[in-house]
Protein backbone atom coordinates (compact mmCIF):
# COMPACT_ATOMS: atom_id res chain seq x y z
CA UNK A 1 0.00 0.00 0.00
CA UNK A 2 2.83 2.36 0.99
CA UNK A 3 4.62 1.56 -2.28
CA UNK A 4 1.43 2.18 -4.24
CA UNK A 5 0.95 5.58 -2.58
CA UNK A 6 4.58 6.60 -3.17
CA UNK A 7 4.07 5.66 -6.83
CA UNK A 8 0.65 7.27 -7.34
CA UNK A 9 1.00 10.57 -5.41
CA UNK A 10 3.78 12.17 -7.50
CA UNK A 11 1.99 10.90 -10.62
CA UNK A 12 -1.04 13.04 -9.79
CA UNK A 13 1.09 16.19 -9.79
CA UNK A 14 2.85 15.26 -13.02
CA UNK A 15 -0.42 14.35 -14.79
CA UNK A 16 -1.93 17.70 -13.75
CA UNK A 17 1.14 19.56 -15.01
CA UNK A 18 1.15 17.68 -18.31
CA UNK A 19 -2.58 18.33 -18.91
CA UNK A 20 -2.08 22.01 -18.16
CA UNK A 21 0.88 22.02 -20.55
CA UNK A 22 -1.08 20.22 -23.27
CA UNK A 23 -3.93 22.74 -23.08
CA UNK A 24 -1.51 25.67 -23.06
CA UNK A 25 0.47 24.20 -25.94
CA UNK A 26 -2.76 23.58 -27.90
CA UNK A 27 -3.84 27.20 -27.48
CA UNK A 28 -0.43 28.80 -28.19
CA UNK A 29 0.35 26.63 -31.21
CA UNK A 30 -3.21 27.02 -32.51
CA UNK A 31 -3.11 30.83 -32.25
CA UNK A 32 0.36 31.05 -33.80
CA UNK A 33 -0.60 28.68 -36.61
CA UNK A 34 -3.79 30.64 -37.29
CA UNK A 35 -1.89 33.95 -37.32
CA UNK A 36 0.80 32.63 -39.65
CA UNK A 37 -1.49 30.87 -42.12
CA UNK A 38 -4.47 33.20 -41.86
CA UNK A 39 -6.72 30.30 -40.88
CA UNK A 40 -9.56 30.82 -38.44
CA UNK A 41 -8.92 29.68 -34.86
CA UNK A 42 -11.73 28.92 -32.48
CA UNK A 43 -10.90 30.11 -28.98
CA UNK A 44 -12.46 27.15 -27.20
CA UNK A 45 -11.35 23.66 -26.28
CA UNK A 46 -13.54 20.70 -27.22
CA UNK A 47 -14.57 18.52 -24.25
CA UNK A 48 -13.18 15.44 -26.03
CA UNK A 49 -9.74 17.09 -26.00
CA UNK A 50 -9.96 17.55 -22.22
CA UNK A 51 -10.72 13.91 -21.33
CA UNK A 52 -8.47 12.51 -24.01
CA UNK A 53 -5.74 14.95 -22.95
CA UNK A 54 -6.23 13.86 -19.32
CA UNK A 55 -5.84 10.20 -20.36
CA UNK A 56 -2.68 11.06 -22.31
CA UNK A 57 -1.39 13.08 -19.32
CA UNK A 58 -1.92 10.06 -17.02
CA UNK A 59 -0.08 7.82 -19.51
CA UNK A 60 2.84 10.30 -19.65
CA UNK A 61 2.84 10.55 -15.83
CA UNK A 62 3.02 6.74 -15.58
CA UNK A 63 5.97 6.71 -18.00
CA UNK A 64 7.65 9.48 -15.96
CA UNK A 65 7.14 7.64 -12.69
CA UNK A 66 8.42 4.39 -14.18
CA UNK A 67 11.61 5.94 -15.53
CA UNK A 68 12.32 8.66 -12.95
CA UNK A 69 10.36 7.72 -9.83
CA UNK A 70 12.95 5.25 -8.42
CA UNK A 71 10.15 3.03 -7.10
CA UNK A 72 10.44 0.62 -10.03
CA UNK A 73 13.82 1.40 -11.61
CA UNK A 74 16.43 2.17 -8.98
CA UNK A 75 19.93 1.92 -10.35
CA UNK A 76 19.80 3.37 -13.87
CA UNK A 77 21.81 6.37 -14.91
CA UNK A 78 19.90 9.52 -15.79
CA UNK A 79 21.09 9.38 -19.43
CA UNK A 80 19.59 5.90 -19.91
CA UNK A 81 16.37 6.96 -18.18
CA UNK A 82 15.88 10.08 -20.30
CA UNK A 83 16.67 8.29 -23.59
CA UNK A 84 14.21 5.47 -22.92
CA UNK A 85 11.61 7.91 -21.64
CA UNK A 86 11.95 9.94 -24.86
CA UNK A 87 11.61 6.86 -27.06
CA UNK A 88 8.55 5.68 -25.09
CA UNK A 89 7.05 9.16 -25.29
CA UNK A 90 7.46 9.30 -29.07
CA UNK A 91 5.82 5.86 -29.35
CA UNK A 92 2.94 7.00 -27.15
CA UNK A 93 2.41 10.16 -29.19
CA UNK A 94 2.64 8.21 -32.46
CA UNK A 95 -0.09 5.86 -31.17
CA UNK A 96 -2.21 8.91 -30.29
CA UNK A 97 -1.83 10.22 -33.84
CA UNK A 98 -2.59 6.86 -35.42
CA UNK A 99 -5.78 6.52 -33.39
CA UNK A 100 -6.62 10.27 -33.48
CA UNK A 101 -6.63 10.21 -29.69
CA UNK A 102 -6.06 13.49 -27.79
CA UNK A 103 -3.94 15.00 -30.55
CA UNK A 104 -5.64 16.46 -33.66
CA UNK A 105 -4.48 14.54 -36.73
CA UNK A 106 -4.73 17.51 -39.10
CA UNK A 107 -1.83 19.15 -37.25
CA UNK A 108 0.06 15.93 -36.75
CA UNK A 109 3.25 17.15 -38.41
CA UNK A 110 3.34 20.20 -36.11
CA UNK A 111 3.09 18.00 -33.02
CA UNK A 112 5.68 15.60 -34.38
CA UNK A 113 8.10 18.43 -35.20
CA UNK A 114 7.57 19.91 -31.73
CA UNK A 115 8.05 16.63 -29.89
CA UNK A 116 10.97 15.68 -32.17
CA UNK A 117 12.81 18.96 -31.53
CA UNK A 118 12.26 18.77 -27.77
CA UNK A 119 13.32 15.09 -27.67
CA UNK A 120 16.46 15.71 -29.74
CA UNK A 121 17.34 18.73 -27.58
CA UNK A 122 16.92 16.74 -24.37
CA UNK A 123 18.91 13.80 -25.78
CA UNK A 124 21.73 16.10 -26.96
CA UNK A 125 21.89 17.97 -23.64
CA UNK A 126 21.89 14.79 -21.57
CA UNK A 127 24.53 13.31 -23.92
CA UNK A 128 26.81 16.30 -23.31
CA UNK A 129 26.07 16.08 -19.61
CA UNK A 130 27.02 12.39 -19.65
CA UNK A 131 30.38 13.21 -21.28
CA UNK A 132 31.04 15.81 -18.58
CA UNK A 133 30.11 13.29 -15.87
CA UNK A 134 32.46 10.69 -17.38
CA UNK A 135 35.35 13.20 -17.25
CA UNK A 136 34.48 14.20 -13.68
CA UNK A 137 34.22 10.49 -12.80
CA UNK A 138 37.78 9.90 -13.99
CA UNK A 139 38.97 12.65 -11.62
CA UNK A 140 36.94 11.11 -8.78
CA UNK A 141 38.53 7.69 -9.41
CA UNK A 142 42.05 9.15 -9.17
CA UNK A 143 41.20 10.73 -5.80
CA UNK A 144 39.44 7.54 -4.67
CA UNK A 145 42.48 5.40 -5.50
CA UNK A 146 44.71 7.74 -3.49
CA UNK A 147 42.25 7.48 -0.58
CA UNK A 148 42.12 3.68 -0.84
CA UNK A 149 45.91 3.50 -0.59
CA UNK A 150 45.72 5.44 2.65
CA UNK A 151 43.07 3.07 4.04
CA UNK A 152 44.27 0.48 6.49
CA UNK A 153 41.71 -2.27 6.44
CA UNK B 1 57.77 -0.20 20.17
CA UNK B 2 56.85 2.33 22.84
CA UNK B 3 53.85 3.16 25.02
CA UNK B 4 53.12 6.81 25.68
CA UNK B 5 50.86 7.92 28.51
CA UNK B 6 49.04 11.15 27.71
CA UNK B 7 46.67 12.46 30.36
CA UNK B 8 44.72 14.64 27.93
CA UNK B 9 43.74 11.75 25.60
CA UNK B 10 40.03 10.91 25.76
CA UNK B 11 40.54 7.29 24.70
CA UNK B 12 43.25 4.70 24.14
CA UNK B 13 44.57 4.78 20.57
CA UNK B 14 47.09 2.68 18.67
CA UNK B 15 48.96 4.46 15.91
CA UNK B 16 51.17 2.48 13.55
CA UNK B 17 53.75 4.65 11.84
CA UNK B 18 55.25 3.12 8.73
CA UNK B 19 56.80 4.04 5.40
CA UNK B 20 54.47 1.74 3.48
CA UNK B 21 51.69 -0.74 4.20
CA UNK B 22 53.36 -4.15 4.08
CA UNK B 23 51.97 -7.56 5.05
CA UNK B 24 53.69 -7.25 8.41
CA UNK B 25 51.93 -3.97 9.08
CA UNK B 26 48.62 -5.55 8.13
CA UNK B 27 49.27 -8.46 10.50
CA UNK B 28 50.07 -5.99 13.25
CA UNK B 29 46.89 -4.09 12.53
CA UNK B 30 44.88 -7.33 12.58
CA UNK B 31 46.47 -8.21 15.91
CA UNK B 32 45.46 -4.84 17.36
CA UNK B 33 41.94 -5.15 16.04
CA UNK B 34 41.58 -8.71 17.32
CA UNK B 35 38.29 -10.41 16.60
CA UNK B 36 36.59 -7.24 15.34
CA UNK B 37 38.01 -8.04 11.89
CA UNK B 38 35.22 -10.54 11.43
CA UNK B 39 31.49 -10.19 11.29
CA UNK B 40 29.12 -12.82 12.55
CA UNK B 41 26.32 -13.58 10.12
CA UNK B 42 24.13 -16.44 8.98
CA UNK B 43 23.41 -18.28 5.77
CA UNK B 44 21.16 -21.31 5.37
CA UNK B 45 20.71 -21.48 9.18
CA UNK B 46 24.49 -21.73 9.70
CA UNK B 47 26.59 -19.09 11.42
CA UNK B 48 29.56 -17.78 9.49
CA UNK B 49 32.38 -15.49 10.52
CA UNK B 50 33.28 -13.43 7.52
CA UNK B 51 36.19 -11.07 7.08
CA UNK B 52 34.75 -7.58 6.94
CA UNK B 53 37.26 -6.70 4.21
CA UNK B 54 35.44 -9.15 1.95
CA UNK B 55 32.15 -7.29 2.31
CA UNK B 56 31.22 -5.15 -0.69
CA UNK B 57 28.15 -3.53 0.77
CA UNK B 58 25.41 -4.01 3.33
CA UNK B 59 21.76 -3.52 2.54
CA UNK B 60 18.72 -3.33 4.77
CA UNK B 61 15.54 -4.81 3.30
CA UNK B 62 12.38 -4.86 5.43
CA UNK B 63 14.36 -4.28 8.64
CA UNK B 64 16.70 -7.21 7.90
CA UNK B 65 20.33 -6.56 7.02
CA UNK B 66 22.14 -8.45 4.28
CA UNK B 67 25.89 -8.50 3.70
CA UNK B 68 27.11 -8.92 0.15
CA UNK B 69 30.53 -10.30 -0.74
CA UNK B 70 31.77 -10.97 -4.28
CA UNK B 71 29.97 -14.32 -4.47
CA UNK B 72 27.80 -14.70 -1.39
CA UNK B 73 25.03 -13.02 0.51
CA UNK B 74 24.67 -13.34 4.29
CA UNK B 75 22.10 -12.21 6.84
CA UNK B 76 22.85 -10.49 10.10
CA UNK B 77 20.73 -9.70 13.12
CA UNK B 78 22.48 -6.38 13.63
CA UNK B 79 20.64 -3.21 12.66
CA UNK B 80 21.99 -1.00 9.90
CA UNK B 81 22.83 1.85 12.30
CA UNK B 82 24.72 -0.60 14.54
CA UNK B 83 26.73 -1.82 11.58
CA UNK B 84 27.31 1.78 10.53
CA UNK B 85 28.72 2.67 13.96
CA UNK B 86 30.78 -0.52 14.08
CA UNK B 87 32.26 -0.20 10.60
CA UNK B 88 32.61 3.55 10.18
CA UNK B 89 36.30 3.54 11.10
CA UNK B 90 36.89 0.43 8.99
CA UNK B 91 36.40 2.19 5.65
CA UNK B 92 32.66 1.70 5.37
CA UNK B 93 30.30 4.53 4.52
CA UNK B 94 26.53 5.01 4.74
CA UNK B 95 25.69 5.74 1.10
CA UNK B 96 21.88 5.64 1.21
CA UNK B 97 19.06 5.26 3.70
CA UNK B 98 19.27 1.49 3.40
CA UNK B 99 22.87 0.84 2.35
CA UNK B 100 26.42 0.90 3.67
CA UNK B 101 29.26 0.63 1.20
CA UNK B 102 32.86 -0.58 1.58
CA UNK B 103 34.94 2.23 0.09
CA UNK B 104 37.92 -0.07 -0.46
CA UNK B 105 35.81 -2.21 -2.79
CA UNK B 106 34.71 0.61 -5.08
CA UNK B 107 36.20 0.21 -8.54
CA UNK B 108 35.01 3.44 -10.13
CA UNK B 109 32.88 6.48 -9.46
CA UNK B 110 30.74 8.53 -11.80
CA UNK B 111 28.54 11.49 -10.85
CA UNK B 112 24.96 11.43 -12.02
CA UNK B 113 22.12 13.90 -12.45
CA UNK B 114 20.67 15.35 -9.25
CA UNK B 115 23.88 15.23 -7.22
CA UNK B 116 23.98 11.45 -6.95
CA UNK B 117 27.14 9.40 -7.46
CA UNK B 118 27.19 5.99 -9.10
CA UNK B 119 29.74 3.64 -7.57
CA UNK B 120 30.79 0.53 -9.45
CA UNK B 121 31.95 -2.20 -7.10
CA UNK B 122 34.75 -4.68 -7.81
CA UNK B 123 32.08 -7.27 -8.53
CA UNK B 124 30.62 -5.05 -11.27
CA UNK B 125 27.52 -4.20 -9.24
CA UNK B 126 26.43 -0.58 -9.25
CA UNK B 127 25.51 1.21 -6.05
CA UNK B 128 24.00 4.68 -5.93
CA UNK B 129 25.36 7.12 -3.37
CA UNK B 130 22.28 9.25 -2.82
CA UNK B 131 22.31 13.04 -2.95
CA UNK B 132 21.79 13.17 0.82
CA UNK B 133 25.06 11.32 1.46
CA UNK B 134 27.08 12.38 -1.61
CA UNK B 135 28.45 15.53 0.03
CA UNK B 136 29.81 13.74 3.10
CA UNK B 137 31.18 10.97 0.86
CA UNK B 138 33.12 13.55 -1.15
CA UNK B 139 34.43 15.12 2.06
CA UNK B 140 35.48 11.73 3.40
CA UNK B 141 37.34 10.70 0.23
CA UNK B 142 38.74 14.20 -0.36
CA UNK B 143 36.91 15.10 -3.56
CA UNK B 144 36.54 18.85 -4.00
Amino acid sequence: MKKLITFVMPMKLIAGGVLFGLIGFYMVVGILYARLTGAEFEYSIPFAFIWQGATLAIAIAILWEVFFGETIIKKWRFFKRILLFNISLIFLIAICFLTSFALPTDWAYLWLIGVGIISLGIAAMSGLNELYYKKTGERYVEILNAYKKSLLQ
Amino acid sequence: MRVEVCQGFPDTAVIIQCREVTDEVRKLEALCLGSSQTLSCTKNYKTHLIDRREVLYIESVDKQCFLYTANEMYETNLKLYELEEMLDTAGFFRCAKSQIINIAKIKSLCPDFGGRIEAEMESGEKIIISRQYAKSFKERVGIK
